[in-house]
Order: structure tokens, then sequence, then C-alpha cells
């Protein structure tokens, strides 16, 4: 039997972020994760740490949403510093194209919207998309251009945090599944994994989408939707694109990574498909005509996450102790902030962050189920 | 094209056909091929293990898979970087560059 402050399920960015701030607040911590670090949403994700990308939310994005975006862009700056080359963490700007007089209306709200919250971006036309990316084609009628967003590779960052996290004393233990959650009355008290039991004073659930099955072990319904998201990565070409378009990017190594289908419904969600990988051609060449000639190295594919109303779910569920949940869509822009969120929560019982609109509590009783559906609301 | 004989018992196959001696150029020397030969087939059989080198280190690279899946056997044809040796057919007069990655940045 083991036993820790806290015990995280899941080696993604959420769980192996929260286990690098909780460690380095002296918390003794224990990590256990099914498969491999990364081996999940975060091993296949675009890698995005964006303040004006959005794919999924409406067209004014919540003023408590815009500053955690903020606040985890800070937390990676300071962690660029901290844990060096690993995070691939570079900041050259995004550009979100809009492509029809309706979708650049909503674009102009949600720039306003972001501007009103302090994000330094700007609504500009084709021309301006032109003078920062000259790759881009008139399809692009408007865009978003902030340019303080950045990028990561997101497989660096959570060997980064694992390996920080370790080396102040967090055990990280791959291999291991947790299967169900340990309760005494209205309290979770440890987890019950493969390896037997670990007993912790705090059980943080960020396993993407096992969150939901592990919740409901304790009777807590976590409302979460499911899709296949298929992603891209070209040979290295000259160097084309200075900043990120939606989610195309190049990488330092000159290959171009682009991204990514949305697929709800789809059993495999590890399998690539022809009609995905068409319709990504198709619209990547439409947008940046020089990736015509361009050839293609490899396709993956994962799950894509998203609770159901679009927004993170943080912290602990109303009427019971010692567990802590962490699952949202855009988890690479968000870790660095939930992680510490998460650390302060453990060590101080509230945060300095609005957290508020993120509780699980939000949520009607009709809308929360126990497992995870293969779908997507939202646009 | 030659044809093997099938074997006695007439379980294995006719064998291996061989097509038309052909010419390629390998780093500007004539290497004789044989039509329906993947590239890397032919180097292989003429000794060349290194198919190129890597960008950040320089190291050599040789083919892996040999079955187009891991990008590891890259080559130039005729100017067109990064081709994989092992899908590429051989080609009368085709000219093959061992190729310094990335290959945008060394093309002639």
């Amino acid at each position: 039997m083991r036993t820790a402050d806290v015990c995280i399920v899941g080696g993604g960015l959420l769980g192996t972020a929260t286990a690098y701030y909780a460690a380095k607040a002296g918390l003794k911590v224990v990590l256990v994760e099914e498969r491999e670090l990364a081996s999940g949403t975060s091993g296949v994700a675009f890698g995005g740490v964006s303040l004006a990308i959005y794919s999924y939310s409406a067209a004014r994005v919540p003023r408590a949403y815009v500053d955690l975006s903020k606040a985890s862009l800070a937390l990676y700056q300071q962690a660029q510093e901290e844990l060096g080359a690993p995070l691939d963490f570079d900041a050259p700007g995004s550009i979100d194209p809009f492509y029809n007089d309706e979708d650049s209306e909503r674009g102009l709200e949600r720039a306003r919207g972001l501007q009103d919250c302090g994000v330094p971006c700007e609504f500009i036309d084709y021309k301006q998309i032109r003078e920062i990316e000259p790759a881009v084609s008139p399809i692009a009628i408007n865009a978003i251009y902030c340019p303080i967003d950045a990028h990561v590779t997101p497989m660096g960052v959570v060997w980064a945090f694992a390996k920080a996290a370790r080396q102040m004393g967090a055990e990280i233990r791959t291999g291991v599944r947790a299967s169900s959650l340990i309760s005494r009355g209205e309290r979770v008290v440890g987890v019950i994994t493969s390896e037997g039991e670990i007993f912790a004073d705090t059980v943080v659930c960020a396993s993407g989408s096992g969150v939901p099955a592990l919740a409901a072990s304790v009777g807590v319904k976590v409302p979460l939707d499911l899709a296949r998201g298929q992603m891209f990565v070209t040979e290295r070409i000259p160097p084309l694109l200075r900043t990120y378009v939606h989610n195309i990017k190049q990488t330092p190594a000159g290959t171009i990574v682009f991204g990514t289908t949305r697929e709800p419904g789809v059993k495999d969600t590890t399998a690539t498909s022809v009609e995905g990988t068409m319709k990504m051609l198709k619209w990547v060449t439409s947008l940046i005509p020089a990736l015509s000639n361009v050839k293609l190295l490899r396709s993956w594919a994962g799950l894509r996450l998203l609770p159901i109303d679009g927004y993170p779910i943080i912290g602990k569920p109303d009427g019971i102790e010692g567990l802590m949940l962490a699952v949202m869509h855009r988890g690479v822009t968000l870790a660095p902030v939930v992680g510490s969120i998460l650390t302060d929560l453990i060590l101080q019982g509230k945060t300095r962050h609005d957290i508020g609109p993120y509780r699980l509590s939000r949520f009607s009783p009709k809308d929360q189920r126990g497992e995870a559906r293969e779908t997507f609301y939202g646009n | 094209m030659a044809i093997e004989q099938a074997s006695d018992d007439g379980l294995r196959s006719a064998g291996i056909g061989r097509g038309t001696a052909i010419s390629i150029f390998v780093d500007g020397k004539e290497i004789q091929a044989f039509e329906g030969e993947t590239v890397l087939a032919v180097l292989w059989a003429n000794g060349r293990h290194t198919l190129h080198t890597t960008a950040r280190s320089h190291e050599p690279r040789g083919f892996f898979c040999g079955i187009g899946v891991c990008f590891d056997c890259l080559i130039t044809v005729d100017g067109i970087v990064n081709l994989r040796a092992c899908v590429e057919p051989v080609r009368q007069g085709m000219e093959i560059t061992s190729q310094r990655d990335p290959g945008y940045a060394h093309a002639s």
C-alpha cells in the first residue's frame, strides 16, 4: 500500500503539469498512467497555446476563460525558462482565418471581446493577412491576428514536466491502470490500481477520456463528448510560415504540422481515414497553395475531448471531498494554469483564479452522465 | 525477360524475373540497373548503404523499413528531393543524388 498527499491519474499534459506544480510546492505526489506518458490526447495534439483561436466556443469568449488562457501562457514562458528546450515553446503569433461574411462577423465580435479582456489581437483583412503571412490564399477574407499566441510540442512538454516533477520527488508510474476510486462516506481516499491501492488526501482525475468512468465509480457524473481528430506532418520545407494559421504550423525542423478533423461517432479513435485525409488536404492546400507540391510524411489520429458546453471542468465536485477533476478541450493551452490551480486548491482550498464558471456543478442533473459520449455539441 | 524454371514439386513460384538492363546515374557515376527494381535495391546491390545524412547531426542514414513507411531512405532524383528510394522505381537515365538534409537546402 502506498500513500501520498496527491495521487494523480493520467500522464498527459494536465496530469504531469499538476505533478510538477504540486511537487514544486512540496507535496508528495504519485502519478499513475495506464500506458505511457502522453499516450492519449496529449501525444497527438496540435500544440497551440492560444488566446485567440477557439474551434468550438461561442463568438464571445468568456472573460474567465481568457484570463485562464493568459495566465497559462505566462506560466509556459516561465516553464520554458525553468525546463528549457524540450518544450519547443515559441510565440510567433497566430492567424485565425474566416472564409465568409457570417464567419467574419462572428470573428469580429470575438476579436472585440478578446480586446476587452486585454488580449492584444487585431481583426484584419486579406491584405493585412498577406503582409504577415504571404503564403495564405485569398479564400481567407478576414482573420484574427494575435501576435503573442504561442505553440509547443505537447509530447515534449509532458516529458519535461514529468522529468522535473520526478527530480522534485514525485513518483511517476507508467503501465499502472487506475480502475476505480476508493471512498469513505463522502470522501475519496484513494485509487484502486492494477498494482494495488494508493491512498492519498487528494485524488486528481486527469486521464482525459478515462475521467467519466473513474469519477462514476464514486457517483460523480462528468458530461464529456469525444470525437476523432486526424493530424498530418509533411516533409521538411524551406521557411514558409512565420505564425501558425489556425491549426497549421511549421516546426523548427521545417516540417508543416496541420490538422485536424473532427469526426464524431467513430469507434476506432486511433485509425486514420482516406476520407478525413482528403478533406484536410483539400482545405490546407486551398488555404496555403504552396503546400500543394509538398510531400505528406505521416498522419495520425486521436481523441478530442469536449465537456458538453465547450468549457473546462476544473476542481472539486460538489458533495464529495478529496477529489479534483481536470478535463477539458484545449488542454495544451490550459495545462500549466490548471496544474497550478489544483495545487493551490489542494494546499490552501482556494485559488486566485476565477474558476467559478468551470465547476462541474454548472451542469444540470439531466446533462450529467456516467460515460463519455462520442459526439460533439457546438460548432 | 529471363524467367527461371519452376521447381519440380510445383510448390515454389516460377522465380523472379529480371527486367531489361538500363543505366542510371548515382552521384554522377553510371550504374547498371534492371527495369522493375527499386532505386533502393540497385543502391543496395551496389554496396551503397548510406543514402542521406541528417540535418542536425549529419549522421548517415540508410533504409530502415524498406516498405515506404519510415522515410529514412530519402534520396534526390532528377532534382526532386525527399523521395523514398524503397518505393521509387528505376528509369533509364535517371540521376540520383545522395542527399544532405534538409534536402531542399542542398538541391541543385
